[in-house]
C-alpha cells in the first residue's frame, strides 16, 4: 500500500530529525562552546527566552491577593529593616549602588524602582519567597516570616516614590521617622 | 521669521547658552583622554550601567531608570547638568553625586581607567 | 486587599485594565509579552496626569520650543540632543535624575528645574501649573522606547 508507506517514511524521516538534533544538541554542550562567562553577554534570542520565561513562570503562580495594606506605615517601617539588611547589596537602592561583587553578576540584580514599576506586588512577593533559580536571587521563604516577606514587598513597591536626597536621610536616621509624615504611595512624598 | 520660529531659537539659545560656542566639537575637544571602546562594552555590563539605561549596543531588558544612552555622542549636556566633553564625562561616571548631590546615579566604583573605556563607548552611541 | 490608597488602588485599577479589557486586549497583551517587552506594572494606570490634556500640552510643548533640546516624538525640530530624548518618559524611574516620576513631580518639575535641581541646565520657561499640567499629560502619553 503505498499511502502507508508514504506514512512510515514521514515517521522515519521525523524520528530521525529528532534524533540528529538531539545528538547536535548533546555534541554543542558537550564541545564547551557555549561560554559561560559572566563576562560574555547574553544573545538576544537566549535573552529573550530567559526573560519571557522568567515573566511567565512568575505570573502563573504569583498569589491572588495582597493581604496587606501596603501602605502601613509600620510595615514599610519593616520593609525598611530588612532591605537594609538582605536586599540593597545587591539591588541597591535610590541613590545607593550595590555592592562591588553584585556588579559582576550576570544577570544583574534588578533595579527595583524599576521593578516596582513593572511588576505587581504579588509577582514580587513570590520572587522574594522563591527566589529565581540560576540567576543569583535566592529564596527567602525558609529565612523570613510571610510578614517580613510581605513588608519587603511593601517597600519596593514604594522605592519608586523615594527620592534619592530622601532613601540618605532614610538611611541616616536610621527609618522613616523624621519631619516628613507617613508616605503613601498616592502622596508627594520623597519630594526634595 | 515667525513667532514660533523665534521662541524656539530663544529656547534653543537660553538651554545650550553655555556650551553653544564649543558644543560643535565637544566631543572631539579632550579625545585623547578616552580610552577602549570594545573594553568600554564589557564595563558597562561590569558596571551594571545597564540596569537603569538602555544601551545601544547591549542585550539588556528595556530599563528606563535613567534616560536612554543613546545619542551620547552628540547630547550637550551629561545628566542635563556637566556640559559634555570628555573629561566631564569620566569626572562624572567617576562618582556622579560628586557632580550633583541629588542625583539617583549612584558612586559605582569606576577606576580612572575603566571611566575612559566606558567613555570611549558612549562617544561611539549617535 | 485592604489598602484603599496608593498602591494597593493603584494596582487594582491595573487589574481593572488588564481583566476588564477586550479580547483584542488580551491579546495584544499576550504578544507584547511574547515580544519580550511586557510591561504590566502596578504603576503604569497611575502615570496619568488628573486634570491634563494632552492635546493641549502637544501644542504648547511645540510652542515652548521643547523639541530646541529634546527628541520629542511628533514634534519636529533640529533634532536637538541637548538634553536626553522624552519618547520613553513614562516608563522613566527619575526625572531629570533626581526626582521621582510622579506626576505631580512632573508638574513641578516643569514649572521650575532650577528650584528643584540648581545644577540642572534646563532653564525655567516661565510655565504656569495648567500648562505644565497639560505638556506632562502630554509627556506621558508618549510610547517610545
Amino acid at each position: 500500500m503505498p499511502a502507508r508507506s508514504t506514512v512510515r517514511k514521514a515517521f522515519l524521516f521525523v524520528v530521525g530529525l529528532a534524533a540528529l538534533g538531539a545528538a547536535g544538541g548533546l555534541a554543542f554542550v558537550y564541545s564547551g562552546i557555549y561560554d559561560i562567562s559572566a563576562i560574555a553577554q547574553h544573545t538576544r534570542p537566549v535573552y529573550w527566552i530567559f526573560d519571557v520565561a522568567l515573566r511567565r513562570s512568575v505570573a502563573i503562580r504569583a498569589p491572588e491577593a495582597v493581604p496587606v495594606d501596603l501602605d502601613d506605615p509600620e510595615l514599610l517601617e519593616t520593609g525598611f529593616d530588612h532591605y537594609q539588611v538582605h536586599c540593597v547589596q545587591c539591588h541597591g537602592a535610590p541613590g545607593v549602588a550595590p555592592q562591588p561583587f553584585a556588579l559582576g553578576m550576570t544577570p544583574l540584580p534588578a533595579n527595583l524602582a524599576h521593578s516596582a514599576r513593572n511588576w505587581s506586588p504579588e509577582e514580587i512577593f513570590w520572587i522574594v519567597e522563591n527566589g529565581v533559580k540560576m540567576s543569583g536571587m535566592p529564596a527567602w521563604k525558609f529565612r523570613m516570616s510571610p510578614e517580613e516577606m510581605w513588608a519587603v514587598t511593601a517597600f519596593v513597591m514604594h522605592l519608586p516614590t523615594i527620592a534619592p536626597v530622601r532613601y540618605r536621610a532614610m538611611v541616616e536616621q536610621g527609618g522613616l521617622a523624621g519631619p516628613q509624615p507617613a508616605p503613601q504611595l498616592s502622596s508627594r512624598w520623597g519630594a526634595p | 521669521m515667525t513667532g514660533r520660529a523665534r521662541v524656539l531659537l530663544a529656547a534653543a539659545l537660553l538651554a545650550a547658552g553655555p556650551g553653544l560656542a564649543g558644543a560643535q566639537d565637544a566631543p572631539d575637544e579632550g579625545r585623547e583622554l578616552l580610552g577602549d571602546a570594545e573594553t568600554g562594552q564589557k564595563a558597562l555590563r561590569q558596571y551594571a550601567c545597564t540596569t537603569c539605561h538602555v544601551v545601544p549596543g547591549i542585550v539588556g531588558a528595556s530599563v528606563h531608570v535613567g534616560p536612554p544612552l543613546e545619542g551620547m555622542a552628540t547630547r550637550r549636556y551629561i545628566a542635563g547638568v556637566l556640559p559634555n566633553r570628555p573629561e566631564n564625562m569620566i569626572r562624572w561616571l567617576m562618582d556622579p553625586q560628586e557632580v550633583d548631590p541629588l542625583s539617583a546615579m549612584p558612586d559605582l566604583g569606576v577606576t580612572p581607567e575603566h571611566a575612559r573605556d566606558i567613555a570611549a563607548y558612549l562617544y561611539g552611541l549617535d | 486587599m485592604n489598602g484603599t490608597s496608593g498602591a494597593a488602588s493603584r494596582y487594582q485599577s491595573m487589574e481593572t485594565t488588564t481583566k476588564g479589557g477586550t479580547t483584542a486586549g488580551t491579546l495584544l497583551l499576550a504578544l507584547s509579552l511574547l515580544a519580550g517587552c511586557g510591561e504590566g506594572g502596578a504603576y503604569d494606570a497611575a502615570m496619568t496626569v488628573p486634570g491634563g490634556d494632552p492635546e493641549a500640552g502637544h501644542f504648547l510643548v511645540r510652542a515652548h520650543g521643547c523639541g530646541a533640546c529634546h527628541r520629542i516624538d511628533g514634534v519636529r525640530g533640529p533634532d536637538a540632543n541637548v538634553g536626553p530624548p522624552l519618547n520613553a518618559l513614562s516608563s522613566q524611574v527619575y526625572i531629570a535624575g533626581v526626582l521621582p516620576n510622579l506626576p505631580e513631580n512632573m508638574v513641578r518639575w516643569l514649572m521650575d528645574p532650577p528650584a528643584i535641581d540648581p545644577r540642572t541646565a534646563m532653564p525655567d520657561l516661565g510655565l504656569s501649573e495648567r500648562e505644565a499640567t497639560d505638556i506632562a499629560a502630554f509627556l506621558y502619553s508618549l510610547e517610545g522606547g
